[in-house]
């Protein structure tokens, strides 16, 4: 956890203050796997990113030779068009946007929310770590995707909707991770010597626990991400996401599930993106676990 | 005219939209003369190209007739409350038999009436022959009592009923909805063959409605003896094809009416109605033979179905009584504008709409169904597709940069192609508009429609018979806001025309001239709506099956002259 003490005759050559970072940096290259899914997602957030600038067309564009009968990939339409004459390729790239948009700020927003009230509930424990943590229970208890369901139809469709929804629902679970983390944390030998000190509580989770739990948001935040974009997805599959013609990874699955026979292309690119991103952040957050804390392996 | 819109048309609605290429059209298949039994040459095949044990088979007894079908909406199979779509379409042509009814050309006859009513001179009583030695399926003959209870019946305040407002000009047709009575004092039994009419006010439809389902002659004694089981349970009619059982969702079967009053027919000894099978599953089962009649081919499966060759002699259609409109809310901010309703016109091109279908529908500027008389084939809108006018138009109306008007209704959970694609051609020309999903038929959505939060809707309407008045009253006058005319619409001049033309025979000039100034009014003067397509059917049938032709009014085939070869 700590950094090496650089032992006695041994030659100092890396500064002090790089080595945990890089220290993790390097055990993270050294994940072949993690290496190549983090190229992968970084190519894909860019083409989201660069959308406006990369994508061939409007995504909203209707050319009136695909309406009613989707053109297969051609010269012009690399990926070909969906059944109202829309280009594949120019929709999969802007639908990435919002897909990922949604998915990246409501996991943000939901773990910061978990770190700060689990965070507290562990540090302050007593009356207050008991309400929360029922709270955090009665959450957990809801069915959530039926209210989500719910929530989506009362606030009328739209990102921000679609986002506040997973937040909703997002944070407690991460939150009671933190919770005994920062419970474990708490008895450590460093924080009794800040007490002993005289740092105020204030000082004390904002300076020693909050970094100590940083390394396991970012985990955390690589590995919800996917789960995000799939409520964002799944939502969208259900016409509760972000109204059309906007395109969105889900709503391109609704749009082409019905051509699945005769343009199964359709489908399959919003899929596979879906499917692609899920994988890379998937395998890019537990390169992070094991780089950032190679000992607990097995958590 | 006070004529609320029944349930019926609600739940068609609902059917239209979700099943629009379920119901969609294309050129119809050269028919066969009507109810003729000779062989039937398939449309557009060589004969030479047809296995030859299809041609040499006339019209012969038996084999099952295995269909399926969406219908999650199927409740009962009681003539009144049988609204959705398969249940209506199994009530009106295989179980039942209405006095009259009209052939697949929109030919008016007499069914269980044994001749046209006679009309007294001021119109209002109307009496009706009926056939003699009509039997139930239980044997028993039919007479004037049990079409007297049949339509006094849907008007008792505990049955439920679509078409209660069909009937609410009949004499005494409000005593017995307010439940002071179960005797409607206007249809009187003159003799066990004879029954009579009197309406409180001239109404020249009224011999058409009689060949609405609901009018599907039920047996008294039997519908009372059998109470709560009546319509799920027990099912008698005087029809082509008998109810053996039916499970609610899942399958319905009938059998041949040996007895049935038109000699020789039916044909086809069972018919087996399996039900809410999912669109694509529904398609696999009847190309794996599992099934002899598709309801509802997948929107996105036309255009290769229409183009494949070797489904030509299987592939049924006919141009139905339902039309798409887009409709323009009246009053909401920048539509009260007639430039700018001008410019929405001129910006859509119905041919691109009709292309997102994925089916050949038919394009038209009326409001109008073509198989209706009040269908004026050479009428032309003012307002062509042309993006250039539309955005001169815009400027004119001071909207030079664009102009946003609102909220456009897109379907249930994904924006139709229709919507999708007039949502990008109304962008074009510098019209913004915001797509919303929801139920046309849920009252949230009602209720925005009609305050004009939600400004623009497609809205397709399919009538229960071929005639205007199923679509102007519950759709087009002032007093129609309370039912399905939801974009706050109301030119007293329409209202004005539907009363003169009320009590003048259907197919008179003048009642027809008037249909023709409303259809201008609506679609030139006022520019509220924007017809798009009338809605064709097609569905899959297979080369065992001879003559299951289409019926416009249903969308779906008329069995009892169809016959299995194979």
């Amino acid at each position: 956890m700590q950094a090496q003490a650089a032992l006695p005759g041994i030659k100092e050559t890396i500064p002090a203050q790089h080595t945990w970072l890089g220290g993790v940096w390097r055990r993270f290259l050294r994940q072949r796997l993690a290496v190549l899914a983090g190229v992968v997602l970084l190519a894909i957030l860019l083409s989201a990113l660069l959308a406006p600038v990369i994508a061939p067309y409007d995504p909203e564009k209707i050319f009136p030779e695909g309406l009613g009968n989707p053109l297969p990939p051609s010269d012009k339409f690399w990926l070909g068009t969906d059944g109202r004459g829309r280009d594949l390729l120019s929709r999969l790239l802007w639908g990435g946007r919002i897909s990922l948009a949604v998915g990246i700020t409501a996991s943000t927003i939901a773990l910061s929310i978990a770190v700060l009230v689990g965070g507290l509930a562990g540090f302050l424990g007593g009356r207050i770590d008991y309400i929360i943590m029922r709270l955090v229970d009665l959450m957990m208890s809801v069915p959530s995707f039926f209210v989500i369901l719910l929530l989506v139809a009362l606030l009328n469709p739209s990102p921000l909707a679609v986002i506040f929804v997973i937040v909703l629902f997002g944070w407690p679970y991460p939150a009671r991770v933190f919770r005994s983390e920062v419970l474990s944390l708490r008895r450590r030998d460093f924080i009794l010597a800040a007490q002993s000190l005289g740092a105020p509580a204030r000082m004390i989770f904002v300076r020693h626990l909050l970094p100590h739990v940083l390394p396991l948001l970012v985990v955390y935040l690589s590995l919800s991400i996917p789960g995000a974009i799939f409520t964002e997805t799944t939502l969208s599959y259900l016409g509760l996401g972000v109204p059309p013609p906007t395109p969105t990874w889900g709503s391109m699955v609704l749009d082409g599930q019905p051509y699945y026979r005769v343009a199964p292309w359709l489908v399959l690119c919003p899929g596979l993106a879906i499917m692609l991103t899920g994988v890379c952040f998937n395998l890019v957050g537990n390169g992070l676990r094991e780089a950032i804390d190679p000992v607990r392996k097995e958590r | 005219m006070n004529k609320i819109a029944g349930r019926r048309q609600f739940l068609k609605l609902l059917a239209g939209s979700s099943a629009i290429g379920a119901l969609a059209a294309c050129a119809a298949p050269a028919a066969p003369g009507e109810g003729s039994q000779a062989p039937v040459t398939p449309a557009g095949g060589e004969p030479g190209a047809t296995p030859q044990a299809v041609m040499d088979t006339g019209p012969r007894v038996g084999g099952t007739y295995r269909i399926v079908a969406g219908g999650d909406f199927v409740k009962t199979l009681d003539p009144g409350s049988a609204e959705a779509f398969e249940d209506w379409w199994s009530v009106g042509q295989l179980l039942f038999n209405m006095p009259y009814a009209f052939d697949r050309e929109g030919n008016f006859y007499p069914d269980l009436a044994a001749d046209l009513p006679k009309i007294s001179s001021d119109g209002k009583v109307y009496t009706i022959p009926l056939r003699k030695g009509v039997k139930f399926h239980n044997g028993r003959e039919m007479t004037a009592e049990d079409v007297k209870f049949t339509i006094e019946r849907q008007l008792w305040p505990e049955v439920y009923s679509w078409g209660k407002s069909y009937l609410n000009t009949i004499v005494g047709a409000q005593d017995v909805l307010d439940g002071k009575t179960k005797d409607l004092a206007g249809v009187k039994v003159v003799d066990p063959y004879t029954v009579e009419i009197t309406l409180d006010r001239p109404q020249a439809v009224f011999a058409a409605l009689m060949s609405i389902t609901i009018f599907g002659v039920v047996p008294k004694k039997e519908v009372l003896d059998a109470g709560q089981d009546w319509g799920t349970k027990v099912v008698i009619g005087t029809g082509p094809f008998k109810f053996v059982e039916w499970q609610p969702q899942q399958r319905a079967v009938f059998e041949r009416n040996p007895n049935y009053f038109k000699p020789g027919k039916p044909y086809i000894e069972r018919v087996e109605l399996n039900l809410n099978v999912e669109e694509s599953v529904r398609l696999l089962r009847w190309e794996s033979g599992e099934a002899d009649f598709l309801i509802g081919i997948p929107p996105a499966e036309f255009p290769r179905i229409l183009a494949d060759e070797n489904l030509k002699d299987v592939l049924r259609s006919t141009p139905t009584m339902t039309v798409h409109r887009f409709n323009i809310h009246m009053t909401a901010k920048p539509l009260d504008n007639l430039k700018v309703r001008q410019a929405i016109a001129h910006a859509i091109d119905k041919n691109a709409v009709v292309k997102a279908t994925g089916a050949p529908h038919i394009v038209t500027d009326s409001v109008f169904a073509i198989a209706m008389p009040q269908y004026d084939p050479n009428f032309r809108s003012n307002y062509q597709y042309d993006p250039d006018k539309a955005r001169a138009l815009l400027k004119e109306a001071g909207y030079e940069n664009g102009v946003n008007v609102g909220k456009i209704l897109g379907g249930r959970t994904r924006a139709s192609p229709e919507i999708e694609v007039i949502h990008a051609q109304l962008k074009a020309v510098g019209i913004e508009s915001e797509i919303v999903l929801g139920l046309y038929n849920s009252p949230e959505i009602a209720d925005r429609l009609r305050s004009g939060d939600i400004t623009l809707h497609i809205l397709s309407w399919s009538a229960s018979y071929p005639d205007g008045y199923d679509y102007a009253a519950p759709l087009f006058t002032c007093k129609a806001r309370e039912a399905f005319n939801r974009s706050n619409y109301c030119n007293p001049r329409i209202d004005e025309l539907l009363d003169k033309a009320e009590g003048l025979p259907l197919t008179s000039p003048e009642r027809i001239a008037a249909y023709r100034e409303i259809n201008d009014i609506m679609v030139n003067r006022d520019v509220q709506s924007v017809p798009l397509f009338n809605q064709q059917a097609f569905q899959l049938s297979s080369k065992r099956v001879r003559n299951d032709l289409l019926h416009p009014i249903y969308g779906l085939p008329v069995l009892e002259d169809a016959w299995i070869a194979m």
